[in-house]
């Protein structure tokens, strides 16, 4: 029996190879990288990355950091003041009509409910400029995932030089060089796992982060008609008796606002979000020519934010995304008061509900799978409220505004 | 050159991964598709072998030129002979039949057939002696060391590698009769 043709089939085809099939490598990388999910392959350096990152958010906290709050207008008419709060409007305006209502409604009472479950009193917190918005709790359910998170990422080899391998692969990029017919131009590769479905955040803005203490030098006409009594400035008479006008200081300070947000991720970059916001507005109207002390009008809004998200870039420990949204307000309470008294006055009732649009970049820093410490500078708008009600928003309908807060990202 | 390669990919380089896979893919691509032979199989098989190389990198000593080809060549045939004897029943029959074509002790001549052609042909083979085939051939087990890698009996290998090769001798024979 002759074996010879057999081993010649043997040297023919010792060094035989062949094509590999499409998506071998995206797999084996997936598959080796069960928790984190690949970089997006791109030619940008990661120290550069970065830089530009810190770039732009410098950059933006420096805005408005500097911005100065003065107002340009000095009139002496709430006519002109209207005018001028008009020619401020953003363009993003036009579309906020149609967008305001629009998946509001049944998104609300849902959120509501899960809401009513959650934790933090702070949504009604008092307006205390050092308290911190975290409550007690949240450390150690994030302690709790992080061990889980820890576990879950261990491969089925359970040395550890192959989780750091697992690891290594997982930032590598999709595919090592472009000689196999394979995807790897896919700049984000799809992970077989579904990505975090549900976060949940706390956050604090606005007031607590910039300068207090602007002072305007708006005019406000208050009518004459009772010296000696704290007068209804004019802002509450709707602008009757234009004449015997004094003008007023008002002093506006930003807002301070605390929230409870929830996110639920569309897909790998599109994510939803809504929460509950308390917004405390503090102004002061002071009457120049008067010795009496200065009126103190505290408004207290409750808020629903609608808004989705792009997630711009990520790595293993960063995110950088994108956002634009609507909020409702509501004040739910409006106090009025000079020295220990209370003004009787038309702006005394006056609850209006506020409307918003807003849109944002953010940068989040994650220690962990699930948790994320974020940074969000934005730029507001605040449409008109019907009353005529004299606040920060209407002083600065087109507002930057920073907030700052925790997040928690879970699975379903 | 392999063993600088290994070293860095057990310092976490993922480069290094990507250049391994790289230089060795085709081939390891060739040895599945010559076990697994369905298309459809031979990305999930491949894709594990890949895996377990390395995770079980830090395991390999080289101990010569080829070791790690072989070692990694090891690999995918075991993932194979694992997904083989997993999924399918792997059926060691006798047809009879192919005895009657061919007369005995006739010489195979594998001149103006490819290296792709002879893979095909090999892949086109039954189960059975597809994977007797193979294993005595081109990793160079004896039947009896087959017989214990498969559960059967040395007997069976011995015979399956007889079938083996009268059917593939018949079938180069017809694809050079079918190129003339």
């Amino acid at each position: 029996m002759k074996e010879e043709w057999t081993d010649k089939l043997k040297t023919r085809l010792e060094h035989h190879e062949m094509t590999p099939p499409e998506g071998l490598w995206e797999g084996i990388s997936e598959q080796m990288n069960l928790a984190e999910k690949p970089v997006r392959k791109s030619s940008f350096p990661l120290s550069k990355r970065w830089i530009a990152t810190a770039a732009t958010l410098l950059a933006l906290a420096g805005f408005f950091t500097f911005y100065d709050f003065k107002d340009d207008a000095t009139s002496s008419s709430p006519v002109n003041i209207a005018e001028k709060a008009e020619s401020h409007q953003a363009p993003a305006q036009e579309q906020t009509p149609e967008e305001k209502p629009v998946g509001e409604e049944p998104a609300v009472p849902r959120m509501r409910s899960l809401l009513a479950q959650a934790v933090p009193a702070n949504s009604k917190a008092a307006p205390a400029a050092t308290e911190s918005p975290e409550p007690s709790a949240p450390p150690v359910i994030a302690e709790e995932k992080v061990t889980e998170t820890t576990a879950d990422e261990k491969t089925a080899e359970t040395s550890q030089a192959s989780a750091q391998t697992a690891r290594r692969i997982a930032q590598a990029s999709s595919s090592p060089t472009p000689t196999y017919q394979q995807n790897d131009g896919k700049p984000y590769s799809e992970e077989g796992k579904s990505p975090h479905q549900w976060s949940f955040g706390l956050h604090a803005s606005g007031g607590l982060l910039a300068d207090n203490s602007h002072q305007q030098n708006n005019h406000y006409p208050i009518s004459q008609s009772d010296p000696l009594s704290p007068s209804p400035i004019s802002q509450y008479n709707g602008g009757e008796n234009p004449q015997n006008e004094t003008p007023i200081k008002a002093s506006h300070r930003l807002p301070i606002r605390f929230g409870l947000k929830i996110g639920y991720q569309l897909s790998e970059r599109w994510a939803l979000q809504t929460g509950i916001t308390y917004t405390y507005l503090y102004s002061e109207f002071t009457l120049v020519n008067r010795q009496q002390p200065a009126i103190e009008q505290r408004l207290h809004y409750v808020g629903i934010p609608l808004g989705i998200s792009y997630q711009i870039w990520k790595n293993s420990h960063f995110r950088l995304y994108a956002s634009a949204g609507a909020t409702a307000e509501k004040v739910v309470k409006n106090s009025q008061k000079s020295g220990d008294s209370k003004i009787n006055s038309h702006s005394d009732g006056e609850k209006p509900l506020q409307w918003s649009v807003n849109t944002a970049l953010g940068a989040e820093y994650q220690p962990t799978k699930q948790l994320g410490i974020y940074l969000e500078p934005s730029l507001d708008y605040y449409f008109k409220d019907g009353t005529g009600l004299e606040h920060y928003y209407k002083e600065h309908p087109l507002s930057p505004g920073i907030e700052f807060g925790l997040r928690w990202h879970l699975n379903p | 050159m392999d063993e600088q390669l290994v070293a860095r990919i057990l310092q976490n380089d993922q480069r290094a991964m990507g250049l391994l896979y790289q230089r060795y893919v085709g081939i390891l691509t060739s040895v599945c598709y010559r076990y697994v032979a369905q298309e459809s199989d031979v990305k999930d098989v491949l894709q594990n072998s890949f895996v377990k190389i390395f995770t079980s990198l830090s395991t390999f000593k080289f101990h010569g030129e080829d070791s790690l080809k072989a070692w990694m060549t090891r690999i995918v045939v075991n993932e194979s002979l694992n997904f083989l004897q997993s999924r399918k029943k792997m059926l060691f029959v006798e047809d009879e039949r192919i005895l009657r074509d061919l007369p005995d002790e006739e010489e195979v001549n594998l001149d103006r057939i490819s290296d792709d052609e002879l893979h095909q042909l090999i892949r086109e083979l039954p189960d059975g002696y597809r994977t007797v085939l193979n294993l005595f051939v081109f990793e160079g087990l004896s039947h009896r060391q087959i017989a214990e890698l498969l559960s059967i009996k040395e007997s069976t290998s011995a015979s399956q590698f007889y079938f083996a090769k009268r059917q593939l001798a018949k079938r180069i024979k017809d694809l050079k009769n079918k190129k003339e």
